[in-house]
């Protein structure tokens, strides 16, 4: 391999920013002073180190009777050989019965250990020996199965009171960095795979803005993260921008010319990495990485970019079976239209279950340009064996990011795949998307509640492997406005520019937020997007592009969308079916005969493969609380000539503003930081969605008059035309029926001249 | 003499990066009056030494010619400087002497003779009809003239009609209607210099028979693919088939007085993307420290001459602030002694900087 001049090592006249600082004296890790200490050796002083899983606290939540958890974790070359503990820190609810939960860990396939779960326990930190040779380089996969019971409640809402957290802090693989704490250059780009995660599960990822203020360099830097984070799939990036290289779990991306690096104080020697210019030095306790690019100019350093970027993708995913099947299905897996998917290769287990309510997440990705329109579904042939002597009000529902889209009753024997439940679609977005199946397994004895036998025997046993979920065809036509997580960063059809992120120019936290999403967004949608960074004195959104700032510093367009979604009286309230039958608004309590009867046509309406409403109340809810954060999108109108030319699919100029807001820069920062943490930004949709820091849910609505553009080779192909326009007419029901209504009023007026001159 | 007055008040806008655009070039000169005075200062000596009492512009390092650009500079420079009078001199000279050819297009030379103007060559040049186009747009939205503004279009339409092409980048503009094509209309000889950027901009607002905007991007494309190792310092001139681009063979291989404007008019430009581009060249050879720039053999990376002069070096300087808000020189802010092209851009540097980059215009000048 060529080596080339690029290293990093100390000069005695350093500046402040001087990389080598965190890299030769590494600051303890919080974590590692509560790892653990029995696999210390008795006169090792050594912290041990630990390499947490990539996962937020939110998704190191096992919540209900039984939840599964799988994830990758990668082990690099150099390091798998020295993992010899998986490190487990948990918390359980305190309504989970001691006798009957525990939680299970396994690696790989195979069971490691167990843990009897008890609330309010002091130790709560466990470690489990990994067998030789169980780990292998490159991806491995990690399950965490939890089973809890209620001590005293047998009904399904306590089902939601049983929990286990596992403390992101403290979850991990533990080991001994060995005696040398010198910074390691390393020579393999798989190691951006494995970049550390921090106390809060989030990847830190310091954007290094050295020497020049000139930004250019930061919208580099970006475009770096971005390649990282679709290369490792980070999906909750916790994204910076500081002059210095940061401290701890994370990954440093320092770039420049040759001299600025110089100017700054970083001293080149050289490297071992194939790609000219480029250097990967790693802190061995923190395992902080630092990306180091150069070159003699930015031009040069695009082209750096660019080969590190096609290197990246050109590189295969290894590690073992399991471990590449769940790093694959880690932002769902992609689907296609008219085969069906077994929930076993979405990473469901096959499980038997002795609780009252079973619920199985697992995740889907749709096409970019799938229409989100309610015609057309998806059929869910689930394979659920009814096991006991269960009760008849037992249903099965599903979810798609958050919304209740289908149920059916459980019959006595269970749910056959040879009779599948129809999806509506309308709860799906084009990318990544969130599903959750929920069994209720209730029998008579739950009513009684005798806590002294409680469950007893299994009631319900999923097959995954004969269960499967099938999409029949989509309609392709890409919607606009729309914030939709693929939509986020829109640029007009026939524009290949970077989309504007702007932000006010003294406002830290809106930059560090707008560059937060960029890169989060770009491993969600799994593609970098070109970005380039405008820091602006004055209140900010005339200008197309991603627009971060807090409700007072907007401006134009982007002022706008937020004022709409507090004028009530500028709003198009959508009607649709749900409106025209009532569905809207039918309450929890209220059980009155039209009530019923609008329930039923709900029912009836679900059947037939059409989404319900949410129900929202959209009187209230897109007003702003504190660590609310707002996402709305506008674009240019466009002409009715325009409209059609976007229709069949030949480009349109049409500028788009996204604006993402809140009460002060902190409230977005924190509130986005939140929307990650809880992986929610696939939850956004329409044209404007609301974070609710409140109850960390995402309420969405559709402001603005949607335009359709085509994006199929052939837009009139007739699939796709009908499904589009089904999709259309279930938006405007009202107008569809009226229209429907004058035209037979007017065939039959013409039909009735027609006789009456034919002297009938 | 004149640096002296030049004030940092402006750098009340804070920040390091472009303030919003203002509507009509030199607004923001013209609101501070330390650089108001000194553009009309810098004005007055350059109509003194330049221009004509007919309202020639004159170019004094090329055998004392008049030519379409130098009168589309011209024409921008006097709306920038409020100088209605003489703007509509220089245009009135541009359309009568000009304005010679079948359609409103100009020829881009004229000899100054005893006998009076004489149009030694038809063929126009794109870069000066756009600035034209540019400076009567620019008129218009100071002045609100309305045959400024339909003048605009009629030439505007020309240029689309006849010097916009079809490439494997998307549409190009022909730097002149004779020479630049091959035979087959396939092959075209470009100028990245051409595109000037803030005019696209300007008249984009204005006209629709050309997509004036996707001609800007394709724009940038084309001074992207131009920009290659060593030197990274775009050719005067290019070759373009297809998707190939390659410096342009009947031409000298270098970086010369035709690419130095490349980053003064993206400095110019209300584009924040194009705005960094600018500070992307301070990294470059001959942009990097006081001294240069330099005419760069771009294949060979080797220096073949210093571009003499106080705007190159300005245009250098510029680059250097847009990306660390290095000071301006004062030195560079001295009128009176460079000819005309150098004065040209010298004058358009302070603009550019007047209006994005307040901030490195120094007091202690």
């Amino acid at each position: 391999m060529k080596h080339h001049m690029f290293a990093v090592k100390t000069m005695p006249l350093v500046k402040a920013a001087l990389l080598a600082t965190a890299m030769l004296v590494p600051a303890l890790p919080a974590g590692a002073q509560e790892v653990d200490l029995s696999i210390l050796e008795p006169q090792a002083v050594r912290p041990m180190a630990i390499r947490r899983l990539s996962a937020t606290t939110d998704q190191l939540r096992l919540e209900g009777e039984m939840a599964e958890r799988t994830m990758a974790i990668y082990a690099p070359r150099d390091e798998v050989l020295k993992y010899r503990k998986l490190q487990v820190d948990y918390l359980t609810a305190v309504s989970a019965a001691p006798e009957s939960s525990n939680l299970a860990v396994f690696v790989n396939g195979q069971v490691i250990g167990a843990i009897e779960l008890k609330a309010g326990e002091q130790n709560t930190l466990r470690s489990f020996d990994l067998p030789p040779g169980l780990l292998v380089e490159g991806f491995n996969e990690i399950r965490f199965l939890a089973q809890h019971r209620h001590r005293v409640d047998c009904t399904i809402p306590a089902t939601y009171e049983l929990w286990t957290a596992l403390n992101p802090a403290n979850t991990g693989l533990v080991f001994d960095p060995g005696p040398g704490s010198q910074p390691q250059v390393l020579s393999d780009l798989d190691i951006l795979r494995s970049i550390p995660t921090n106390e809060n599960g989030a990847t830190n990822i310091q954007l290094v803005q050295i020497g020049s203020t000139a930004i250019g360099n930061i919208d580099r830097a970006l475009a770096v993260a971005q390649s990282i984070a679709v290369f490792g799939k980070y999906l909750n990036p916790d994204v910076r921008i500081q002059g210095r290289p940061g401290t701890g779990a994370g990954l440093d991306i320092i770039l420049g010319t040759r001299s600025e690096l110089s100017q700054a104080g970083y001293v080149i020697g050289s490297s071992r990495s194939d790609i000219p210019g480029l250097a990967l030095v790693r802190t061995p306790v923190t395992g902080r990485i630092a990306l180091i690019i150069s070159a003699d100019n930015r031009l040069a350093l695009d082209q750096t970019i660019e080969t590190l970027a096609s290197r990246l993708a050109a590189l295969p995913v290894t590690g073992s079976r399991a471990g590449v099947a769940a790093f694959a299905n880690k932002f769902g897996r992609k689907v296609d239209t008219g085969r069906a998917i077994t929930l076993s290769q979405l990473g469901v287990t096959s499980k038997r279950f002795d609780g009252r309510l079973l619920h199985q997440d697992f995740s889907l990705n749709l096409p970019n340009d799938f229409f989100v329109g309610d015609y057309g579904k998806a059929t869910l042939g689930l394979n659920v064996d009814a096991l006991g002597d269960l009760s008849k009000a037992n249903k099965l529902q599903v979810f798609a990011n958050g919304a209740a889209l289908a149920s059916a009753d459980l019959t006595r024997t269970g749910i056959s795949s040879r009779n599948p439940l129809n999806i509506p679609l309308g709860g799906f977005s084009p990318g990544y998307n969130e599903v959750r199946i929920e069994v209720s397994a209730l029998t008579d004895g739950d009513a009684v509640c005798n806590v002294a036998e409680q469950v007893s025997g299994d009631r319900l046993y999923l097959s995954a492997e004969n269960s499967a979920i099938e999409f029949d065809t989509f309609a392709r036509m890409r919607v606009t406005p729309n914030v939709a997580v693929k939509n986020l960063l829109a640029s007009a059809p026939s524009d290949t520019r970077p989309t504007l992120v702007q932000v006010p120019a003294d406002d830290p936290a809106s930059l560090e937020t707008a560059v937060q999403l960029v890169v989060a967004s770009a491993a969600l949608n799994q593609e970098v997007r070109p970005v380039s960074l405008v820091l602006s004195s004055a209140p900010v959104g005339t200008r197309p592009g991603l627009i971060v700032a807090p409700v007072d510093r907007l401006s134009g367009a982007a002022k706008e969308a937020y004022l709409e979604t507090i004028n009530q009286g500028r709003r198009a309230r959508s009607g649709g079916i749900t409106g025209l039958l009532g569905l809207d608004a039918i309450s929890e309590g209220d059980d009155s005969l039209w009530a019923d009867v609008r329930r039923y046509a709900g029912s009836l309406w679900r059947g037939m493969g059409f989404r319900l409403s949410p129900g929202a109340n959209p009187g209230q809810e897109f007003h702003l609380e504190q660590q609310d954060v707002l996402f709305a999108q506008r674009t240019t109108g466009l002409s009715p000539d325009e409209r059609w030319v976007a229709f069949m699919g030949a480009p349109v100029k049409q500028d788009a503003w996204t604006v993402v807001t809140g009460l002060g820069s902190e409230d977005i920062k924190t509130g986005v930081s939140a929307l990650l943490e809880k992986n929610r930004l696939s939850w956004l949709n329409g044209d404007t969605s609301l974070y609710k820091a409140s109850t960390g849910q995402v309420v969405s609505e559709r402001f603005s008059e949607p335009n359709y553009f085509a994006t199929v080779a052939n837009p009139s192909d007739w699939r796709n035309t009908r499904l589009v326009v089904a999709g259309v007419i279930s938006h405007n029901m009202l107008s569809f029926v009226l229209f429907m209504a004058a035209f037979c009023v007017s065939l039959g007026f013409v039909y009735f001249i027609a006789l009456k001159k034919s002297g009938r | 003499m004149l640096c002296a007055a030049v004030i940092v008040s402006m750098m009340a806008a804070g920040g390091v990066f472009p303030a919003m655009a203002t509507e009509v070039i030199g607004q923001s000169a013209r609101d501070n009056e330390a650089v108001s005075l000194w553009l009309k200062s810098a004005w007055r000596e350059y109509a003194k030494r330049f221009v004509t009492a007919d309202g020639a512009v004159i170019d004094d390092g090329n055998q004392g010619i008049s030519h379409s650009e130098s009168q589309g500079y011209g024409m921008v420079l006097a709306v920038a400087v409020d100088d209605r009078e003489l703007f509509e001199r220089i245009r009135d000279y541009t359309f009568e002497t000009l304005q010679v050819r079948k359609d409103h297009l100009f020829a881009w030379k004229v000899e100054h003779t005893d006998k009076g103007p004489n149009v030694a060559d038809t063929n126009n040049a794109t870069d000066g009809d756009l600035l034209i186009a540019w400076g009567l747009v620019e008129a218009y939205k100071s002045w609100g003239e309305n045959e400024n503004l339909s003048s605009a279009r009629l030439v505007l339409k020309d240029i689309a009609e006849k010097l916009v092409r079809d490439t494997g980048f998307g549409p190009v503009l022909l730097p002149g209607e004779i020479g630049f094509s091959s035979g087959n209309g396939k092959e075209f000889t470009l100028n990245p210099s051409y595109w000037v950027y803030p005019a696209l901009e300007a008249v984009a607002r204005f006209d629709t028979s050309a997509n004036w905007e996707e001609i800007a991007v394709v724009g940038e494309e084309v001074l992207d693919l131009s920009q290659r190792a060593p030197s990274y310092l775009p050719p005067d001139w290019v070759d373009v088939s297809g998707i190939k681009l390659d410096p342009a063979e009947k031409f000298p291989l270098e970086f010369g007085y035709n690419a130095i404007r490349i980053p003064l008019y993206l400095a110019l430009s209300t584009n924040a993307y194009r705005e960094k581009k600018v500070a992307d060249f301070a990294a470059l050879k001959g942009f990097d420290a006081p001294g240069g720039p330099y005419v760069v053999h771009v294949v060979s990376g080797e220096t073949q001459s210093v571009m003499g002069g106080k705007g190159f070096a300005a245009v250098a300087a510029l680059t250097r602030c847009m990306d660390t808000s290095e000071p301006f020189p004062p030195e560079l802010l001295r009128v009176g002694a460079d000819p005309y092209y150098s004065s040209t851009l010298q004058i358009f540097t302070v603009l550019a900087l007047a209006e994005r980059y307040p901030q490195c215009l120094s007091q202690e000048g």
